[in-house]
């Protein structure tokens, strides 16, 4: 089984880890993409909701797993086959409430194209910044080493 | 966990659909998802080749939005929910809509 290893700057990566803890928090009990679909009706949305829900919790509950005791101490994440495709999700999960939630007014270009000077974020979306940047590096190893095992899964 | 999906979608020919084609998948663009990641979703999702994927990518990016497919509604529906597994921003709407 392919397996990629990544080694963390702890005193970078451990006060992110706050954010991402109260993201997966909120995120316990809604949707990081609203469900808003006009054509679902209400029995379909309320099915769908659930059935997303939980898929969702479950992917960052793994994420957030990661960053455990062993990872204090080694300051090492590892991910496989098994797991690529959860993490890739719950990134985009994570990703899409702190850019709501946070960096939602900044200029949509700039944004896309990582043309974002940080010095210009107030303090409020300094941290969320740079915890969408971690979990967006994350999932582009992610996808760089394990793309193939992802698709054939 | 495994993505999944009620409705357990399939990819299927165009031109099999093109028959009776009432409902359709629009993947609207959004500032957050990577255009490897969208690429890499509707590969797994959909069963596109890397050309077609890149192709629905771009349209939705330039553009906001890209039918992605034609079909029966609950195949639609079933592919908006796996698409949504993913967080992409999927619809399903009626074929007829402007």
């Amino acid at each position: 089984m392919k397996r990629v290893e990544i080694r963390l700057d702890l005193t970078n990566v451990a006060p992110l880890l706050d954010v991402l803890k109260s993201a997966s928090d909120v995120l316990a009990n809604r949707l990081a993409l609203p469900l808003n679909i006009p054509e679902l009706d209400a029995d379909s949305k309320e099915l769908w909701n659930h059935d997303l829900l939980v898929s969702q919790n479950q992917d960052i509950d793994g994420l957030i797993k990661l960053f455990n005791r062993e990872f204090f101490r080694e300051e090492t994440i590892a991910f496989d086959e098994a797991n690529a495709e959860s993490m890739i999700r719950a990134c985009s999960a994570l990703k899409l409430y702190l850019f709501n939630e946070y960096l939602a007014d900044l200029d949509e270009e700039d944004f896309e194209s990582d043309n974002v000077i940080f010095d210009v974020l107030s303090e409020r979306q300094q941290k969320p910044y740079l915890a969408f940047m971690f979990l967006d590096t994350l999932q582009k190893v992610i996808m760089r080493h394990l793309n193939d095992f992802i698709l054939e899964n | 966990m495994e993505t999944r999906s009620p409705f357990s979608p399939s990819a299927q020919p165009a031109s099999q659909l093109a028959r009776a084609p009432q409902w359709r998948v629009v993947f609207l663009n959004d500032p957050v998802s990577r255009m490897t990641y969208v690429v890499l979703v509707l590969r797994k999702v959909f069963g596109f080749d890397e050309t077609t994927a890149t192709g629905h990518m771009r349209e939705a990016h330039e553009r906001g939005r890209a039918v992605l497919w034609l079909g029966t509604r609950e195949r639609a529906e079933a592919y908006v929910f796996s698409l949504r597994q993913w967080h992409l921003m999927a619809i399903v709407e009626p074929n007829e809509k402007g």
